[in-house]
């Protein structure tokens, strides 16, 4: 994590400096100039100039950080499942099944923490019976021994996402011919899907590095990063058209095909990071207490979570939409049942529509916040833990030992806030409580159930004044959470947050000092398109750590190891 | 995957059971079962956030010790009891910059081993942490029961009700081995873990079919061990060991193609209809079927251990069923008397559901007695008490007939003394397995070997 002492140097660059809108106050001038080989002190890019950083020794030879081997997800694994032509009710009732996987770096793609461990074997195992059984294989040969060679070359095609060599083929051809002993034609061409639906080229996105040096992606592998990326699943014919005519080999060429491939209906599925990122995929696990919230339908979770994910479509689907407009836009979606809950009343029907409710800005402002509650209030300290955490990526301490967590008592007549404010007179407490209350305070004119109000649970009248602390450029005061929400849009440490988030998701690990170079094209990137939402995919799909994989390590510490202090050229 | 599963078979060597009737009442049959009279067998059952230390008795006598209050649910059972109280976990031997929070760490007190890095915040600390790097007692043991009977398939059940996620807070069981992060995800649906444990109960399979079936599969699990063993040798090192960890598992699903069972008692469960179970108020119905699934996989010897857990650390379950508002957690960290009540209500409900795990296992039988005979129930939790996050005073109850191997109907009283590490290590000496002197981190140990103290 970036240290304090690192945030505090650069803050006093960014106060001179004069990034797309980013800073609200200071003379405009440049930033001041970096030596060719000094980079910063990372693991992010914080304030730094990307130009500057690319200028750098270190960003003259590609960069890609590791490139570590990557688990299908649970989704990824699904749609990669449909994409086989399995019935999608036989899929979504196999990958119901699986156990979630584990979280890290609050998402749940990482690909350190994808194993394959003894239950998880055995439920793929499960999944691949099911599977197979009845498979049918439609040939033109009559003949079934041709036609158990042409089913294991297209389908294992498609389920290694890349033509089988001869000793895979023959390997499989074994599973088929020793089935053919105990079972008729289909039962053992099922067989070799089973096989194959298991194999390590199916579970996971397979790289092979090269033992030498830092090399490019393409072909099949690229195919894989792009479709896997923006799409959740394998290459579609297009794609691997395209490989095989040796078209997806130029930074270019995957620029076009990224660009395809975001205007593809397929592409919502962007959406998961989003579900991750702000704990949509959290909200089934609301719950209320029946007393205090009477006439709160059941549906609340399932409206929340359509209300953002028809606001981010709508985003997503406009070119020109921005990281400003997601966090500052002065609409939200509704349908006739969110709306009346929300207490407005012109939406009528099921569908989801774009309404301009006053006090809704951005996302911030809906209900998937909710999220954060508890049953019986809303929780300032989990709400600008939020906030700290994933919006500016600051790492703030779980609770000590011994921690106090009893509010009441406090004062009966206090709201939440002041009760907050008391504790934080603790020393021990307000070390963490300063970073975190002020945050969340703004938001208290949203209850705990997504709906603006005036007093508290108790009848306490509603005060949303905050403040911003301990960040580079966006630190003061805010006095709701529209204005909250404008001082991090404009923030360039919230706007770097957004791309690590990104970063952290689509490469499936943390981003380190390795990824400077990745960071600051990305960062240019993004910043000469006006910070556009889907600019950003786009801009991803060109940086080092997309474009490149790792040199192959065979030991700790050997040379090529991130962070190693090998010899590569240049390493900061 | 929906229960019944008849389309998944999990398939047996020759002469497997193959019966699929249901009713409890057959489980209740007390003909003799075909398997070893002297098998051993062991339950870690987790509770989450502590309790309240000074409430756990009200006389603490060795043979005339009075249970407090939330305790009260074990008195019927207390002549197969043994309480360890003020059991220390020895954490603070650990440097404190190597230490996650006594949260974190009390969660994997299974697995006393240090941490590696990681992004989990540490509470109170500038800083983060990983998994803990080595493998839960239940994990390691387990290891050694297969080690020396291939015949059970199962290394050892992991279970957690409640809680799809999965993270440094609720997961208590690791792979390792020692230096290694590798956490074992637990199954958190009774309805699928019964689907995948025991559809070999349902499959009206004659013999040849079965043993058709079972040579592809082991001709498709040789396949895939191949494949694995060939990218290993093509990708750096760190994915090397990912890629064993597979493997690891490929060689786990064998060792199932071969099981046997001849336990009489080995009879398919009439569950009932599925539920989610995942909302609060579906904890107690969880466990139940968890607590059958458990009692059922040792009498078709399935596995010799499980690791349940009520939650995961930290739980903020709501029990509403006690006319609970607030979160667990939340309430475990108040100090007043108000809280401890609750704590003291939630934990008597919780210890009134552990007792539903001993009548499923003194209602099966085993050889010429039932599974209770055989079994040692080892119910810990995650701190001492509550607020305090105290680790230096845990109370570990140690349940079950376990062949007559620890004290009974006894109170320990450690003073805060002690190691949970060298019980652990008590743990493998209790399952046969006498040469382990030390499990874990040697810092967490006194260094003198298994608790004689608790043998009887």
């Amino acid at each position: 994590m970036p240290s304090n002492k690192h945030r505090l140097a650069w803050a006093s660059v960014l106060a001179t400096s004069a990034f797309l809108g980013s800073v609200a106050c200071g003379s405009s001038s440049e930033a001041p100039a970096v030596q060719a080989n000094e980079l910063p002190e990372g693991p992010w890019l914080d304030g730094a100039d990307p130009k500057q950083v690319l200028a750098t020794s270190f960003c003259a030879s590609p960069q890609p950080g590791d490139s570590p081997l990557r688990r299908l997800s649970n989704l990824e694994y699904k749609n990669t499942l449909l994409s086989l032509g399995f019935t999608g009710e036989l899929v979504e009732s196999a990958v119901l099944a699986l156990p979630s996987e584990p979280e890290s770096l609050g998402f749940r793609n990482g690909a350190s923490a994808l194993t394959v461990t003894s239950l998880m074997a055995q439920n793929y195992e499960g999944v691949a019976e099911d599977l197979s059984t009845d498979y049918t294989f439609s040939c033109d040969s009559a003949e079934e021994s041709a036609c158990a060679d042409t089913m294991i070359a297209e389908v294992g095609a498609k389920t290694h996402r890349r033509p089988l060599t001869d000793a895979e083929k023959a390997a499989y051809r074994g599973i088929y011919d020793q089935a053919t002993e105990f079972f008729d034609h289909d039962e053992s061409l099922g067989w070799v899907m089973r096989s194959m639906l298991q194999s390590p080229h199916f579970l996971y996105r397979v790289e092979i590095p090269d033992p030498s040096a830092v090399s490019p992606v393409t072909g099949y592998e690229m195919a894989n990063r792009l479709s896997y990326m923006l799409w959740q699943a394998p290459p579609d014919d297009a794609l691997r058209t395209l490989v095989q005519a040796g078209q997806l080999e130029t930074k270019e060429q995957v620029l076009e095909q990224a660009l395809r491939m975001l205007g593809d209906p397929r592409a919502e599925s962007v959406l998961d990071f989003f579900r991750q990122w702000l704990d949509l995929d959290e909200l089934h696990e609301v719950e209320r207490d029946a007393t205090l919230y009477p006439s709160v339908s059941g549906q609340l979770a399932s409206l929340f979570k359509a209300e953002t994910e028809s606001f981010l479509l709508h985003l997503l689907r406009q070119s020109g939409a921005s990281y400003r407009d997601l966090l500052g836009a002065e609409y939200t979606f509704v349908n006739a049942e969110l709306a009346e809950h929300y207490g407005h009343s012109a939406v009528e029907g099921d569908a989801f529509e774009m309404v301009e409710v006053p006090g809704r800005h951005g996302i911030l402002t809906q209900g998937m916040l909710a999220a954060q509650d508890g049953p019986t209030r809303t929780s300032i300290v989990r709400r600008g833990l939020k906030i700290r955490t994933d919006f500016l990526c600051q790492t703030v301490p779980a609770p000590p030992d011994t921690v106090d967590l009893t509010l009441d008592g406090l004062g009966k007549d206090l709201t939440q806030a002041q009760r907050l404010r008391q504790h934080r007179e603790d020393v021990s407490c307000a070390k963490c409580h300063t970073r975190m209350d002020p945050l969340g305070q703004v938001f208290e004119g949203f209850d705990a159930v997504g709906r603006a109000r005036s007093v508290d649970e108790y009848g306490n009248a509603i005060v949303t004044d905050g403040e911003v602390t301990d960040s580079i450029d966006a630190d003061g005061p805010v006095t709701d959470v529209a204005d909250l929400a404008d001082r991090l849009a404009g923030s360039v440490e919230a706007q770097q947050c957004y791309l690590v988030q990104n970063l952290r998701y689509y490469l499936g690990r943390e981003v380190s000092a390795q990824d400077l170079c990745t960071q600051a094209q990305l960062t240019q990137y993004w910043r000469d398109r006006e910070l556009s939402l889907t600019e950003l995919l786009v801009g991803l799909t060109q940086t080092d750590a997309f474009l490149y994989k790792a040199q192959r390590v065979d030991a700790p510490g050997a040379t090529g190891a991130p962070g190693s202090g090998g010899d590569q050229g240049g390493e900061p | 995957m929906k229960y019944p599963m008849n389309r998944r078979k999990f398939l047996l060597g020759a002469g497997g059971v193959a019966v699929a009737l249901p009713a409890l009442e057959v489980m209740r049959d007390k003909r003799a079962r075909a398997a070893d009279p002297a098998v051993r067998r062991i339950i870690f059952e987790f509770k989450p956030n502590g309790d309240e230390t000074d409430a756990r008795f009200s006389d603490l006598s060795t043979s005339d010790y009075v249970l407090g209050e939330f305790l009260t649910p074990l008195d019927k059972y207390r002549n197969d009891l043994l309480f360890l109280h003020r059991l220390n976990k020895q954490f603070d031997m650990i440097p404190l910059l190597e230490r996650p929070d006594r949260h974190q760490q009390g969660g994997s007190s299974l697995a006393p081993w240090a941490f590696g890095e990681g992004d989990f915040p540490v509470g109170g600390e500038e800083r983060t942490i990983g998994y803990v790097l080595g493998p839960s007692a239940d994990y390691a043991i387990g290891d050694r029961v297969i080690a020396d009977n291939p015949s059970v398939p199962y290394r050892h059940l992991v279970q957690r009700v409640g809680d799809r996620e999965n993270h440094i807070w609720n997961l208590s069981a690791h792979a390792g081995p020692p230096g290694q992060k590798n956490p074992v995800i637990p199954e958190t649906d009774p309805f699928e873990s019964y689907a995948r444990l025991f559809a070999f109960l349902d499959t009206g399979q004659a013999t040849e079919a079965i043993e058709n079936n079972l040579a592809m599969q082991r001709s498709v699990l040789d396949l895939v061990g191949g494949q694995l063993r060939e990218l290993q040798n093509q990708v750096s090192y760190q994915d090397r060991q990912r890629l064993e960890l597979h493997a690891e598992a490929i060689r786990d699903l064998e060792r199932t193609l071969a099981t046997t069972s001849g336990a009489a008692q080995c009879r398919a469960l009439e569950l009932g209809a599925e539920f989610d179970a995942y909302p609060d108020d579906s904890h107690v119905k969880v466990a139940q079927i968890f607590f059958k699934i458990s009692a059922l996989a040792f009498a078709c010897d399935l596995t010799r251990v499980v690791n349940f857990n009520w939650a995961g650390n930290t739980s903020q379950r709501v029990y509403a069923n006690l006319g609970i508002s607030e979160g667990h957690h939340d309430i475990s960290h108040q100090s007043d008397g108000a809280a401890f009540g609750l704590v003291r209500q939630i934990h008597k409900h919780l210890w009134e559901g552990s007792t539903m795990l001993y009548e499923e296992l003194l209602a099966t039988p085993d050889g010429d007695g039932t599974l209770w005979d055989s079994t040692a129930i080892v119910h810990w939790n995650e701190l001492g008490q509550g607020d305090t996050h105290s680790t230096h005073d845990n109370l570990v109850v140690i349940a079950g007939g376990a062949h007559g191997y620890f004290k009974k109907n006894q109170l320990l009283e450690f003073g805060d003394g002690g190691a949970f590490s060298d019980l652990l290590a008590t743990c493998f000496h209790y399952m046969g397995f006498e040469d382990v002197q030390e499990f874990g981190d040697p810092r967490l140990s006194l260094g003198d070997g298994p608790m004689g103290d608790v043998v009887a």
